[in-house]
């Protein structure tokens, strides 16, 4: 078995940047997956996306699309981009048009679908994400979490084998990022690939199959959550404090071996915050001298040392 | 513009067909500029007013209030026509005002074509009014293609038209942050912070235009921004509206 898309070494450098973006990533994707991409701002998520949709090319490795490499003419780049949507992070720089069944209609038209076959995809799409009533709306009109859901519909009315998510759960409230995650849930019943670009780790513990993570234009590990999150190298990665909230999972065994209700007997001190007097923050160090590189206070590092430190 | 979209995408003629809709104002623009005569532009304020306050349910004030915004510039316009200033008048003007050292003045022949003028170009602006008010970009871009207007043209009058908005929400949101941090506290403030705004919603465009042709391309476009083709109604009682109001103008024509 083959997998829908596979990326082999993929570097790249952004023109007029110095630092490369990418720098041989390697991720194959199967279908009936939902996978979670985390990893630091800059660290190469939005491009490597792009570089999935042919709207990059790579300077180095090599793409594959159900195994066939990918060429960049005209005619391949439009069935790889029948097979993988991206949904783009803002919403608005994704809907063009002033209406938003003449936007959703769009990619399927650029399919070289009839009107009659648009006109279906649209309307299956509009179901699923439950914008029907939507539909005869003014783009600009509408909220963001409407914009979010119009966006999605719009790329799942191309009926893509592989659906990119780009960070869009950041702006949505938790009833519109479920909705969201349950309609992508049901893409990827269908036997198809979801991949979603994160920050939440917790999202990407609970909800996702496998977990990508990515550093420095590499990834560095496609795992399942269990495995990504029991790794601490993994977690230092995803911040120095990520093993706080995450600590590693542990084994059935080593829970059962655990003293039962040690955390429930023992007494807590309850943490009252001290009575406030005075001003709630300590005043900024001004400094005598206008020195532009001065910080103020000279033990911030240190202290963030101390607090890192387990 | 506000006021405009608000009312477009709700009235009840929204749906049916903008060829229709763009005929009718046609032909009342047509027979505004033919006719010429006062109470015939007139009569067409009064026609357009009613079509889309009874027949398209418009509340009653908003046409009112759009082609009152268009009308006061046209006083200004047609109050040059109308009055003439200098420090001696000709004679056989019909009424003059001393001013200090100049006279203002305006006869009869100046103010019958300021008139003439003023209510040919209104009856023109309120069937527009009315055609600008029932039916929606999306479907004026529609009567466009139809028409077979190039789909360049086409595609730059849809994008420019989901552009002020975006652009509009960016002003908006710059000068929050700007004026959030003092920006426009004292008037040189202001004058510095409307600048930077207006460069840097210069930047924001050309960065959102590169984010648009990479979305557009991630869905396959080839150079023509394709939609579905809407269905519309077609709906007769317009049509006798139309022919009413035709008769109305012809027979105004020729009694006064």
């Amino acid at each position: 078995m083959t997998p829908i898309l596979q990326l082999e070494e993929v570097r790249y450098t952004y023109p007029g940047n110095a630092e490369p973006a990418l720098r041989g990533a390697n991720l194959s994707l199967w279908g009936g997956k939902k996978i979670a991409v985390l990893g630091r701002n800059g660290s190469g998520k939005s491009t490597l996306f792009l570089h999935c949709n042919g709207i990059l090319r790579p300077d180095g490795g090599q793409l594959y699309l159900a195994g066939k490499p990918v060429k960049y003419d005209r005619g391949s780049l439009l069935g790889l981009r029948r097979h993988v949507g991206i949904v783009f992070q803002n919403p608005d720089d994704q809907l063009f048009s002033a209406s938003v069944v003449q936007d959703m209609s769009f990619g399927p038209l650029n399919l070289g679908l009839s009107q009659v076959e648009a006109s279906r995809r649209v309307e299956e799409a509009a179901e699923q994400c439950e914008i029907v009533d939507l539909l005869d709306r003014p783009t600009h009109a509408l909220s963001g979490g409407q914009k979010a859901r119009v966006a999605l519909a719009g790329v799942l009315a191309m009926e893509p084998s592989v659906i990119l998510v780009d960070e869009v759960m950041a702006s949505l409230d938790p009833w519109m990022r479920d909705q969201i995650l349950s309609i992508l849930h049901d893409f990827a019943a269908r036997g198809r690939t979801v991949v979603l670009a994160t920050h939440d780790l917790a999202l990407a513990r609970t909800w996702a199959d496998l977990v990508a993570v990515m550093e420095g234009g590499r990834v560095l590990a496609v795992d399942t959550p269990d495995v990504i999150f029991s790794s601490e190298a993994m977690l230092a990665h995803l911040g120095p404090r990520s093993a706080w909230f995450y600590p590693p999972l542990r084994s059935a065994s080593e829970a059962a071996l655990a003293p039962q209700g040690d955390r429930a007997t023992k007494p807590v001190a309850p943490a009252v915050p001290a009575p406030v007097d005075g001003p709630l923050c300590e005043p900024l160090t001004v400094p005598t001298e206008r020195n532009p590189h001065s910080n103020g206070s000279g033990n911030v590092h240190a202290d963030l040392g101390k607090m890192t430190q387990r | 513009m506000h006021v405009i979209d608000r009312h477009v995408y709700a009235n009840r003629g929204r749906g049916v067909d903008p060829a229709h809709k763009a005929a009718l104002v046609l032909l009342v623009l047509a027979l505004c500029l033919l006719l010429d005569r006062p109470m015939v532009g007139l009569l067409a304020c009064a026609w357009m007013w009613v079509l889309s306050s009874l027949w398209a349910g418009l509340p009653t004030g908003v046409f009112g209030r759009v082609l009152l915004a268009q009308g006061s510039f046209l006083v200004l316009a047609v109050a040059g026509v109308a009055l003439s200033a200098g420090t001696a008048f000709p004679a056989g003007v019909s009424w003059v005002v001393h001013v200090g050292p100049l006279a203002v003045w305006a006869s009869f022949g100046s103010v019958d074509t300021a008139l003439h003028l003023a209510t040919r170009a209104l009856g023109g602006t309120a069937a527009l009014d009315f055609l600008v008010l029932t039916t929606p970009l999306v479907d004026i871009v529609e009567l466009l293609r139809r028409l077979r207007i190039p789909s360049v043209l086409i595609d730059i009058v849809a994008l420019t038209y989901r552009f002020i908005f975006i652009l509009l929400e960016s002003l908006d949101r710059m000068h929050n942050a700007q004026d959030s941090r003092l920006g426009y506290s004292s008037f040189g403030n202001a004058v510095k912070s409307a600048g930077l705004l207006g460069s840097r919603l210069f930047v924001d465009s050309y960065q959102r235009s590169k984010r648009l042709q990479i979305a557009l391309d991630s869905r396959g476009y080839s150079g023509d921004l394709q939609g579905l083709t809407p269905s519309y109604r077609t709906d007769r009682s317009l049509w006798w509206l139309g022919a009413a109001a035709t008769a109305t103008l012809l027979i105004g024509r020729v009694l006064i």
